[in-house]
Formats: structure tokens, sequence, C-alpha cells
């Protein structure tokens, strides 16, 4: 486990499901045994490329494509530690690549969509390889049902939460930390469905960094967006640290 | 009896100790890994002032020199833990925990707080020492040459006396209570500028940095509000630095600047008109003082 800092942690307020960035991740099965090519897409760009075998002699149950590695060349990367990743060392690329990450996970395994650093802003699309033409293909941009997607939201403050497709609303308060206390560490994940017009709770109240799972029970596409900040005590100018010397440790 | 007595004064010895006094100087930078945090220092310092008082028990004592740290700075690191967030289960297994996990992203860092301390002032409480005469070969001078090429060439065979310390203590290194809000705010400023971003970020990330330094000042079995006496100790026995300097006082003294030398064989006339110079050899060169004066006895002879 390495600290970092990126910037993007507290740069990037709000997420989209269908434009992952660095705290936002997406779960979907794969389902039907077969070879899948997944295409990074950045905005219209495609940025890379990598394949999914769903395999039942797999044993596998979950496959990570980090796709801040699939989007940049294997040299510049520290490569994906991720599960179910052959490590193959592939071309990022294009459409055009022949190259790719390999994964390979069990047809009743998952594959976690994640972003483990930079600006991010990805989605992906999922085709098996030997698909119909008609077939459209997986398109993360909608998540299906049985689909999740995880939001961690670290800056305090109330959101709005929106299901682009389904017009559902609900409210999320993001609660200002607790100053100076022992470390920070943020609670169990809590759940919410996200049904054909609603969610379920519609209401939610969470700590920084406290992880959100959205389980989509019809097409789905979550926006989380900052309507009003919480700067904590003493508002957004000075940060609310006590002094040091306050604090009896022993 | 010997055949040459020469001494001298109480206030005489006292400038041949200055001189060499006024010549110390060290220099150490050294770092350590101390479990909960990192820290490295650089010093450098000479001597000054004391005064120096002769027994007759053949024993010298320095009291009170000061030890000036021209430079004195501490480089303190913390690994600031941060916190973590994913690292939570997606999709529980009913029968095997989690069937898939989102891994963690943790926010942390080092934090390096730079400390400048120079132009404390510290002190050799106590030097004891004793006379020893040694007799030295210049290693530069070639075996083949007489007593009278060695001196043409520099390289005389000499006897030196010097100041060899028996006990030498230096005192803590006192860091002004003065100086705690200054070090408190240069914590403080570390964590606000190495940690970049917004307030609630880092009123997110003090909790962790709180622990840091609560785990480091339990390290020294002290609280928080004690940081001078932590960076005193820090300074003086986690890195030994009293020892250091201690080691390298004696060593100055004892092995590398005598107080006094004499040529040996000693020039009596200088060379002129054609002749040689006259020079007479010294032998069973012997020091040692009382509350007066310091003596050294010695003989001639090839």
């Amino acid at each position: 486990m390495k600290a970092t800092i990126d910037p993007n942690l507290y740069t990037q307020i709000g997420l989209d499901s269908g434009s992952l960035t660095i705290l936002g991740s997406i779960v979907h099965s794969l389902g039907d045994p077969g070879e899948y090519r997944v295409a990074l897409h950045h905005g219209e760009t495609v940025e890379g490329v990598c394949f999914i075998t769903s395999d039942k002699s797999s044993p596998v149950a979950q496959a990570t494509v980090d796709l801040a590695t699939l989007g940049t060349p294997p040299e510049q990367t520290g490569g994906a530690a991720t599960s179910g990743d052959k490590g193959c060392g592939c071309g990022g690329g294009g459409e055009q690549s022949s190259g790719g990450q390999r994964f390979t996970v069990n047809p009743r395994g998952y594959v976690l969509f994640r972003v483990s650093s930079g600006a991010g802003g990805y989605y992906v699309h999922v085709r098996r390889i030997d698909a119909d033409p008609k077939d459209k293909g997986y398109d993360s941009r909608t998540l299906g049902g049985g689909d999740l997607f995880s939001a961690v939201v670290l800056r305090p403050g109330t959101y709005s939460v929106y299901n682009t497709l389904t017009k559902a609303k609900g409210a999320l308060v993001v609660t200002y930390p607790k100053i100076g206390e022992k470390g920070h560490v943020p609670p169990d994940p809590i759940r919410v469905e996200c049904g054909t017009g609603s969610f379920e709770p519609a209401k939610l109240q969470i700590q920084p960094g406290q992880g959100v799972i959205f389980e989509a029970k019809a097409p789905s596409r979550i926006e989380i967006k900052l309507e009003k900040p919480d700067d904590g005590p003493r508002g957004s100018q000075t940060p609310s640290r006590t002094g040091l010397r306050k604090l009896t440790l022993k | 009896m010997s055949q040459i007595t020469i001494a001298a004064s109480s206030n005489a010895f006292t400038q041949l100790f200055n001189v060499i006094r006024d010549n110390f100087t060290f220099s150490k930078s050294d770092g350590g890994n101390f479990g909960p945090f990192s820290a490295n220092y650089s010093v450098k310092l000479h001597l000054s002032g004391g005064s120096v008082q002769l027994n007759d028990d053949n024993t010298v004592e320095v009291k009170n020199v000061d030890v000036v740290f021209d430079t004195l700075t501490l480089n303190l690191c913390l690994n600031l833990p941060g916190f973590c967030v994913g690292g939570y289960c997606l999709i529980p297994d009913p029968w095997n925990g989690c069937l898939v996990g989102i891994p963690k992203i943790c926010i942390g860092g080092p934090v390096c707080i730079p400390i400048d301390l120079s132009g404390l002032v510290s002190k050799i409480s106590d030097l004891k020492a004793n006379l020893v005469a040694v007799y030295f070969v210049d290693p530069a001078r070639d075996p083949s040459w007489s007593d009278l090429d060695a001196e043409f060439n520099g390289h005389p065979n000499k006897w030196r006396i010097f100041l060899n310390p028996v006990f030498v203590h230096v005192d803590p290194i006192d860091v002004p209570a003065t100086l705690e809000n200054i070090i408190e705010n240069l914590i403080k400023d570390a964590i606000e500028n190495t940690i970049p971003g917004p307030g609630w970020l880092k009123d997110l990330l003090i909790g962790p940095a709180l622990d840091v330094l609560e785990s480091i000042f339990g390290f020294f079995n002290t609280i928080i509000d004690d940081i001078t006496g932590f960076i005193s100790d820090l300074l003086g026995n986690q890195f030994d630095l009293l020892g250091a300097i201690e080691t390298a006082v004696a060593d100055y003294f004892a092995a590398q600047n005598p107080l006094y030398e004499f040529e040996d064989p000693y020039p009596i006339l200088p060379a002129s008109g054609g002749l040689i110079p006259v020079k007479i050899p010294i032998r069973d060169l012997t020091s040692h003082v009382n509350s007066k004066e310091m003596i050294v006895e010695a003989n001639v002879g090839v």
C-alpha cells in the first residue's frame, strides 16, 4: 500500500458513471463465455484496448482492469497490479493496435473497471470478438441490470444524485470531518438501488471517503454533482485546523 | 636531575591552550530512521572561551568552553499515513468473504520539517586532562637524511606535548524554549505546504498527522508540548552528537594538535659564516603541571 496525494483526488469534485475518474469504478459481468475486446474511450477517442477471456475453466472471479494503465504505453506505467491480469505487457495503442492487456475471468465472475491515477474521464465499450455486427456490445455509459457503480466522495458538501436515464433524483450529504481527532477511517460503504424511477434510499449522509455502491436495477447513468460545498466551521478562507499545542498527546 | 628544565606560567599555558582551542572545528552530517519518523542533521561548530586551571595533582582542568554551533540544521521527516479510501467489498461471497473488491487508494506521503538551529551554544562543562610527551618522527623524512638534512628540508623530528583529555563532558544542546513556537509553526507549515489541496483535505489529514506525532513523542516518552526537549534529545542522545563532539575534542587535543613542540635536535645557534647550525639532541622529555606552571624536563644526549 503506497501512500499518494494524487491531485485528482481533490480537484475532481463530482462523479459520473459514464466518465470514470479515480474515485469511480464499475463492476460488470460478461456473462457468456468467449473472447471480448475492451475499447477504452476518452470521449470519442479510443485510447487503448484490452482483451478479456470469459472462460468456464477459469477460477478467477474478479478481473480488475485499470483504465489508467490501459491508456498508457506499458513503459510509462508501473504495471497493473490487478487480479486476473496476465501481465502480457501490451501496447496502449488505438483501435488498430494488435496488442492489448489480456485478462481471464470466469463467466460467472465480474470485471472491475477502475482508474488508479490521473484525470480519467473514461468509458469502455466491451464487445465479443465474434459478435454479430448488429450486436453493439456493452457500453459502460449505460449500466445494465446487475452492474455496480462504486463512488467515493471526499469533498464535504451537499450533492445531487441523478440518473440521467431514468431521471431519478437523490441527495447526498458528505459531512465535514471532525478536526484533530484520531486518523480518519471512512466507515463501510452504503448501497443504493437504482430502480426504474427512483433511488433507494434517495437521501444519503456519509462521511468523507465513505463509499457509495449504486446497484443498477434498471438502465442507469449516475451523476453526482456538488450543489453546496461545506468548508467547515470557518468557511473556505481559513483551514479550520486547531493548533498543535492545544492537543495533549499521551 | 634533568639537564634541561623549562617552565611556562599558568597564564602562558592558557595562551597556548587558547591558540589550539581557537583552531578547533568540527563538522558532521548524519541521519537515521526512528520508526515513525526519520531525521537527518548537519552540524559545524567551533570552540570559544572557557577557563583553564592547573592542579597540583598534575592535571589540567578546562571549564565552560562554549561550543558554538555555526551550523546546526535538522530535517525531521514524518511519513504521514493519511487515510485510505476504497478497499471495501463490492460483491460479497455468501460463503467465502468477498467475491469482488475494490482496491484501496491511500492519501498521504512524507512531510519534512526543516529546523535551523544555527547559532545555538552549548558548553564543554568539564574537560580534565594530563600532559603527554610524544616523540614524533616526521613520516615525510627520508630515512637517509641526517638531522641537518631533515631541518633543511623542513621535516625534523620533534618532541610534542599534548593535552591528553581523560574526561570530556559536553552539556546537552539547550534548545531555547522561545524556539518552541517557531518550531511548532514549522511543523504546521510543513503539513500545510507539503500537503497540497484545500482546507477540507488538510482537515482530513491532520488527524493522521497527529497520530504520527503522537507515536513519535510516544517513542521518546514525552509529550508534544516538549518539542525543544525532544529535539535536544534527538540530537544529543539518539544521534549521539554530544558523544561525537566529545570524541572529536579529545582526539583533537590528545593526538592532533600539540600544546607545544620542540625540534630534535634542538637548534642552539643558527648557521652563519659558512658554519652549520649548532643543535643539541633532546632525550627523555617529560612534562607535568602544578597549580602554578607547566614544567618540561629533558636530558641532552645522543
